[in-house]
């Protein structure tokens, strides 16, 4: 028997050995995540309650998160309108009526591509920058400043940021709906055989009201998801400036999960009711 | 008074502090020294309720903060004004609102013009310009930065200031400003200061006792003069360091 032979079996009963203990851990991890959660869930629904107390940076976070979003949020939703509406015409010139493209370009961006676009550019514009912000606040003692100065930091940092993502997420997407549609209108008629009329019959027939709320729903579930999840992992940073940059990496990542999880959840959920 | 009864903190493996126990009476300024990492500024958190100890307990006048519920912690806060090691002033907010943040938990419950007038009065005690008050802390050099926090710690009349490290990272001459400023403030305020420092120089300037913390437990407290003359071996380790180490060696 050679040497490696004889280490195997104690490698694989080592390996083997090691299962319990790293699959306990995972559990006890995702309980300690749920607890945290759960309870900053809680501290935050309590402290809206006090709006006299965070008024202030509502309305500074509200102005960041909605008028600085805007340019970005609008380049995007018009390339991704604009993308909508060739591959469109790609797929079907020739198979179906010409119309059907204003109905696929409107159905795509009002249900899936306004929110779900805006929402994953701004995982990484506000979700990250919170992170970052309250990361950095962390490990330079800022936030034990505001707690030794008798402030809550739920209140003072958490709240503001959640309400302005709840709040300005929704006026996003209406604007990103109508520049995506608009742009998928223009990137038509100046590429496909479709005439303005043709494009406008085609989302005038897909178009019902219950599309709109779809939409708007779902933005303010995302807003709220991505403030909270930026939140959540920018208080818990420690460490220095690799710190910061492990929050900031993690609340990308595990934004743009929550976003592609509450997307399938409301799809099924809203239409059920729709 | 402050009183840290029986005080225990452990991270992981690490027994930071063990059965701590001292008081600290109205007036005058108390030196917290140590050698890094011994814990000094983990237990001036414990003051303020920023770490919960695994084992005792802080009073501070009469209220127990471990068992203190939310409001009256805050009572609590409001009379012990802390300034951080870093400073740890609010990036996002100006100078004058970093000071204004310390008067109330509430905020600035007095009127415009009182608010700014107590604002001024601050930056004045700490030797700086009004017109500071409209700068970020960002523009400011370390030392008035410093300097900001510790007008932040005492804006709301607060009856015990805790420093820590207050000179860590600052040139000697912004040290000496800042260590003069401690003095000047505890006479002129009439407020008790506890300063954890691991410059003897900078305590023996300040304070007028010293309490050595070494290896989780307080070793000694007492006036400064009974450190400067005390017998015990390893108060004498830090009282002549360069001496010691000869004779170590």
């Amino acid at each position: 028997m050679t040497e490696n032979e004889r280490q195997r079996p104690a490698e694989t009963s080592s390996f083997i050995a090691r299962i319990p203990a790293a699959v306990g851990g995972s559990v006890i991890t995702v309980l300690r995540h749920s607890a945290g959660l759960t309870l900053l869930t809680f501290r935050t629904v309590v402290a809206i309650a006090r709006p006299r107390r965070y008024y202030r940076a509502l309305m500074t976070q509200m102005y960041d998160m909605g008028i600085g979003s805007i340019p970005v949020v609008v380049l995007v939703a018009a390339l991704a309108g604009a993308v909508t509406s060739q591959q469109s015409g790609y797929q079907f010139t020739g198979t179906v009526p010409i119309w059907v493209i204003g109905s696929v370009v409107a159905a795509s961006v009002l249900t899936e591509l306004g929110p779900l676009v805006t929402a994953l550019v701004l995982v990484g514009r506000i979700g990250a920058r919170i992170g970052a912000e309250l990361g950095t606040m962390v490990v330079t003692e800022q936030v034990d400043a505001l707690r030794a100065v008798g402030r809550d930091p739920v209140e003072q940092l958490v709240v503001p940021r959640v309400l302005a993502g709840t709040l300005m997420l929704p006026p996003l997407v209406v604007l990103a709906d109508f520049v995506g549609i608009a742009a998928g209108w223009f990137g038509a008629l100046l590429t496909l055989p479709i005439t303005s009329a043709e494009f406008i019959y085609g989302v005038r027939t897909y178009f019902h009201d219950f599309a709109l709320w779809f939409g708007l729903i779902k933005a303010a579930v995302f807003g709220a998801t991505i403030t909270f999840i930026g939140c959540y992992v920018g208080l818990r940073a420690t460490g220095g400036a690799e710190g910061v940059g492990r929050t900031t990496t993690s609340v990308v990542v595990s934004g743009t999960v929550a976003i592609m999880f509450w997307d399938a959840v409301l799809a099924r959920l809203l239409k059920a009711f729709g | 008074m402050i009183e840290i009864k029986g005080l225990s903190k452990s991270f992981g493996d690490n027994v930071v502090l063990d059965d701590v126990s001292f008081s600290v009476k109205e007036g005058g300024t108390l030196a917290l020294f140590g050698p890094s990492g011994t814990g000094k500024s983990v237990l001036l958190k414990h003051i303020v309720g920023l770490i919960e100890p695994d084992v005792g307990d802080v009073v501070v006048d009469g209220v127990s903060i471990t068992t203190a519920n939310r409001r009256q912690l805050n009572q609590v806060r409001q009379r012990v004004g802390y300034v951080f090691q870093g400073a740890a002033l609010f990036d996002s907010l100006s100078v004058g609102e970093n000071i204004q943040l310390g008067m109330d938990v509430d905020g600035c419950r007095l009127k415009k013009q009182e608010c700014e007038e107590r604002i001024t009065e601050c930056l004045n005690l700490v030797n700086l310009h009004p017109s500071v008050a409209d700068l970020y802390p960002i523009e400011l050099s370390g030392g008035m930065q410093k300097r900001v926090a510790i007008a932040r710690a005492f804006a709301g009349h607060q009856n015990y200031l805790l420093y820590d490290e207050p000179t860590t990272g600052l040139d000697p001459e912004n040290a000496f400003i800042i260590t003069n400023l401690i003095e000047h403030l505890s006479e002129e305020l009439g407020v008790t200061s506890i300063m954890v420092t691991h410059d003897l120089d900078n305590a023996f300037l300040v304070a007028d006792r010293i309490a050595l913390l070494y290896e989780g437990k307080i070793r000694f407290k007492g006036p400064v003069d009974d450190f400067r003359e005390s017998e015990d071996p390893i108060v004498r380790r830090f009282v002549s360091p360069s001496v010691e180490t000869i004779n170590a060696a």
